[in-house]
């Protein structure tokens, strides 16, 4: 009993400490982040890793989300003859919903742990210390860039993903389950809000932060070898995937 | 130039430094020897600023940096080079990349330049025609070379070289020794060096210093060390498994309940 | 060519950009963004239900959108922007689209050879009502109740008395269909009068009573149990003149009238008000039984409201031969004369005396904070009833009390009911109590579920089935 509140006891204290200092990462980031020199080429770099070499499998996965919502809506509300809201269910719920989480997942798997690896293998071959005695701060040209990264491109990603989910919806409904297209697309438009627009980009961007937080957080304080990057790896998409998850209720309530 | 006094370091439970005090002079070429795992990387890594003392001063030109902030510490890394034991270049750079990365931090040379100097460098540790391969792409002993060129791209005051002539061929590793040698003399840097290579630290040292258990068993001039009265550096110099180191580690083995 | 890595973000950040910049323009909010056109005010004695980025039209046409509505000497003052000419002397009125329809402005055009200028004040006539709306909408909920009844009778009577909630909303969806089909069938003369809004006040009484024969005809061939409702129309019928009387010169003498005033107002002509909804069941352990309830509360007040409910009978499995003698209430409950329970409300109201048909709730209500008092017919008898709501109004509590001479059952003693009941989920509620507790040997704990809409909810879930 006691051993088991001391193992619940020094739990609690490790994750209170990896939360500290992941704070402290990101008050670190924000610290160096703002004075020169700017490392834009490193940031363009990442830009590249988490935006534009994500895209074809986050356009997939939304195209085919936005399909079977419209999909799944449609058997439900053809029940009490609402098929004309599909529509609006879709696009709600890309944009204030999917198109952010399912972005934000995505990223985390694809590049939130190519970044952990990444730092994870600099720190383990030493090259952080080697950055240091090149009299570069490691958080500046590693970490900085990446959070920049994140932030910046998740919200466009969403942007992408929003669109194409919507018209994957409208092309299920419109091509498979014959809907009106005029109506349709009337409905996605006219119910939809700037607001659920743009609340769902702030997700995203927070998100963005999350996973490349995360990721060189995980990366950064690597230990232990080869074994111990494949677990910074692993860690990194399975904290940011849960730190998404219920990030993504708090904003929601905070947001709406 | 250098002077540690009474530096303690732990990693958890192993208490790798215990106490150290080391002088190093301007100008003068220091060597580091002891066996593995004695903290000759711990401590070289601490004169720079990588690792933070848990106990004691490290002053570097008359500076205090145990207790330095980061940025400040950045001005002092800037008169340093370093050498790392695995040569930890940049494995998302070119080799030319990785030695002009202080260049083009720090200095507003064009990329054009800072390649010039690359190659420079680069003939300098007896390589040329690797400028655009990466460090994946190149052996061990070539990486070494390429991490030498590195710390020196920036011609430092002071230079350290963590085994520098490990995994390299004897005719290598005896340029390198002339390159150590001639960067003290004709650009009157100062160095520390850690090396097992005996032949190497007599002829590049101005001073051998031997740690031994987390502490500075002996420091002198390479004929104090070859005919030292300390029977621990005189098994450590001539390389033999009997003598008191093995002692030692026979004694704390029995403690520990292993034969 | 092969692009570079700065290509190939720059590229991303342009097209998510783009895309955002035309998802900007196609949703509702940002559609008339652009401040084209001319600004014009226009008058009107009640601007109830239309709200700002509402459309403009003229003939059908958006030719623009509400941009501003405010408060002008004790009148609504609506600015509208349009972007194209119209006479000076033409007028705007409020008009609805739908079943619980959009509001929107529409502009009958004038004849006057200059056009309004930016600013300029629009004629509203002095009247904004639209009976013909007012009559449509009444036949719509009598339809509407109409066929809820027939599908409640269906899910509840007999042997199948245990069918489940969504099959209430099925047939509550069934009736929006009827009802939409109804509209759509029937009526030319509804739209005729919808947009011939210049004989109102010649053709009105015509229209009233033409709509409520042709809505009575559809009523005609009814069930047993919509009798009591058929019953209700027809008074309503007798009271054409009056009606008629009533729109034409506000001269009420009655308290059928004040009723029928009440609805105008409920039903949208002036004032603000709320149209609650609700299918409830209740399943009485004790007394192996079940009981179904429609109900229709209107409240034109915050502090007043009128309740109708149909019950399915008690003991459904019973004999259900029709007796069809009829006889009317007198209300003698405690309070009634008092300013707030106008005591012969209930006596305009015929009802059957049958012990196994559908029985009719029509209560007439006061609000104090979050106690209500009810008085009226409650289950075909006199009744009293108390609400109280708790926990921010997702908890109440309703005690009533009717059948006081123990008429609708075999007890002696008046039938009292206890009921609490709880809003966890939006239009969901579940509730329990005590019913006929009075009466130790009828008495029975029950237990059941209800689905309740407001007006705004109905809108947004019915509100998408066009009323053409
Ligand atoms: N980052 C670290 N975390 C934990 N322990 C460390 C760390 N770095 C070094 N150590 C420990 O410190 C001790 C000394 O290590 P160090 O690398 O200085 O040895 P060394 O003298 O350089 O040996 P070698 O000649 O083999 O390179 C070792 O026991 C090692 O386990
Ligand atoms: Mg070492």
């Amino acid at each position: 009993m006691l051993t088991f509140l001391e193992m619940l006891g020094s739990r609690l204290l490790r994750f209170m400490e990896e939360a500290g200092k992941i704070v402290q990462l990101l008050l670190q980031a924000g610290r160096w982040g703002i004075r020169p020199p700017y490392y834009l080429n490193n940031a363009i770099k990442q830009m590249l890793e988490v935006g534009v070499n994500s895209i074809p499998v986050v356009l997939i996965t939304a195209t085919f989300t936005g399909m079977v919502l419209a999909l799944q809506t449609h058997t439900g509300f053809q029940r009490f003859n609402a098929e004309s809201l599909v529509g609006t269910v879709v696009s709600l719920s890309m944009t204030r919903e999917l198109g952010p989480v399912l972005t934000a997942l995505i990223v985390a798997g694809r590049a939130g742990s190519a970044m952990a690896a990444e730092l994870g293998t600099m720190r383990v071959t030493e090259q952080i210390d080697a950055l240091y005695t090149l009299a570069t701060n490691p958080i500046k040209y590693l970490v900085v860039p990446r959070i920049i990264a994140g932030v910046v491109t998740l919200p466009l990603m969403t942007v992408l993903s929003d669109i194409v989910g919507i018209y994957g919806g409208y092309f299920v409904s419109v091509r498979v389950l014959h809907a009106n297209p005029t109506v349709y697309l009337n409905r996605t438009w006219d119910y939809l809000e700037f607001s659920d627009i743009y609340s769902g980009l702030l997700k995203a961007a927070a998100f963005g932060l999350i996973i490349a937080l995360i990721g060189s957080y995980k990366g950064f304080y690597t230990r232990g070898g080869a074994e111990g990057v494949g677990k910074a790896t692993t860690g990194s998409v399975v904290i940011s995937s849960m730190m998404i998850l219920i990030s993504d209720y708090f904003l929601t309530a905070i947001l709406f | 130039m250098i002077r540690i006094s009474d530096l303690h370091k732990s990693f958890q439970k192993n208490h790798v430094l215990r106490g150290i005090d080391l002088e190093v002079r301007r100008g003068e070429s220091m060597v580091i020897i002891g066996g593995s795992g004695s903290g000759k990387s711990v401590l070289i890594k601490h004169m720079i600023g990588i690792l933070r003392p848990d106990a004691g001063r490290i002053v570097i030109d008359g500076e205090d940096i145990s207790e330095m902030g980061e940025e400040a510490l950045n001005a002092v890394r800037k008169k340093f080079g370093m050498l790392f034991q695995a040569a930890a270049l940049f494995d998302s750079l070119s080799v030319w990349e990785n030695i002009g990365f202080g260049l083009k931090q720090h200095t507003r040379l064009s990329d054009s330049a800072i390649r010039r100097q690359a190659t420079e460098k680069l003939a300098m540790v007896g390589l040329y025609g690797v400028e655009d391969l990466r460090p994946s792409q190149l052996s061990g002993g070539m990486q070494k070379r390429v991490g030498l060129a590195r710390a020196i791209a920036m011609e430092p005051q002071i230079l350290l070289y963590d085994e520098p002539t490990t995994g390299l061929d004897p005719i290598n590793a005896d340029m390198i020794n002339n390159l150590m040698i001639s960067m003290r003399e004709k650009l009157h840097v100062t160095s520390v060096a850690i090396t097992h290579d005996m032949v190497s630290a007599y002829k590049i040292a101005d001073r051998i210093a031997m740690l031994y258990r987390g502490q500075i068993l002996q420091v002198g001039t390479p004929d104090d060390i070859r005919n030292t009265d300390n029977p621990y550096v005189r098994q450590f110099i001539t390389g033999q498994a009997e003598g008191p180191i093995a002692k030692d580690l026979e004694k704390e083995l029995m403690q520990r309940g292993i034969q | 060519m092969k692009l570079t890595t700065e290509a190939k973000v720059g590229l991303l950040v342009f097209a998510g950009i783009l895309l955002l910049t035309f998802m900007s323009f196609r949703v509702g909010e940002f559609r008339m963004a652009s401040r084209s056109g001319k600004s014009v005010h226009v008058l009107f004695d009640s601007a109830a239900g239309l709200t700002e980025d509402a459309s403009v039209q003229i003939a059908g046409v958006e030719v623009g959108r509400v941009e501003k509505i405010g408060l002008l000497d004790g009148r609504a003052d609506v600015t509208v922007r349009i972007d194209t000419d119209i006479p000076r002397d033409s007028q705007a009125r409020i008009r609805s689209v739908g079943l619980l329809g959009d509001k929107y402005v529409e502009l009958d055009l004038g004849h006057a050879p200059q056009s309004v200028k930016d600013g300029e004040t629009l004629m509203a006539p002095a009247t904004t009502e639209d009976v013909g709306q007012l009559v449509g909408k009444l036949s719509a909920i009598a339809d509407d109740l109409k066929s809820v009844t027939s599908s409640l009778r269906g899910a509840l009577g007999g042997a199948e008395g245990e069918r489940s909630i969504r099959e209430l909303l099925q047939s509550f969806h069934d009736v929006t269909l009827n009802l939409n089909n109804a509209i759509q069938k029937s009526d030319a003369r509804i739209a005729r009068v919808i947009e011939n809004m210049d004989n109102l006040s010649t053709s009105l009484n015509r229209t009233i009573i033409e709509n409520l024969a042709s809505f009575q005809e559809t009523l005609i061939h009814t069930r047993s149990a919509t009798r009591s409702m058929d019953s209700i129309f027809r008074k309503v019928d007798e009271g054409q003149g009056t009606l008629g009387r009533l729109v034409n010169e506000g001269n009420l003498s009655d308290n059928l009238e004040e009723v029928l005033v009440s609805a105008q107002d409920v039903l949208g002509v002036k004032k603000k008000y709320n149209t609650y909804v609700s299918l409830r069941g209740e399943n009485l352990v004790e007394a192996n039984d079940t009981k179904g309830y429609v109900s229709l509360k209107l409240q034109p007040r915050k502090d007043k409201f009128f309740l109708f409910e149909l019950v399915s009978p008690e003991g459904t499995k019973g004999d259900r031969s029709e007796t069809l003698t009829t006889r009317r209430i007198t209300n003698t409950g405690p309070g009634a004369g008092t300013d707030f329970f106008p005591t012969e409300v209930t006596q305009t109201v015929q009802e059957r005396e049958t012990s196994d048909d559908m029985l009719f709730t029509a209560m007439f209500g006061k609000t104090f904070g979050q106690t209500s008092f009810r008085l009226g017919l409650e289950e075909s008898t006199g009744g009293i009833g108390v609400d109280h709501t708790l926990l921010g109004r997702r908890l109440g509590l309703h005690l009533d009390l009717w059948d006081m001479e123990g008429e609708n059952s075999f007890g002696s003693r008046a039938h009292a009911k206890f009921r609490a009941d709880y809003n966890f989920l939006k239009y969901f509620h579940v509730n329990a109590g005590y019913d006929n507790f009075l009466n130790a040997k009828d008495s029975s704990l029950f237990y059941g579920a209800s689905i309740s809409f407001q007006d705004e909810d109905i809108k947004d879930l019915f509100g998408f089935l066009p009323m053409r």
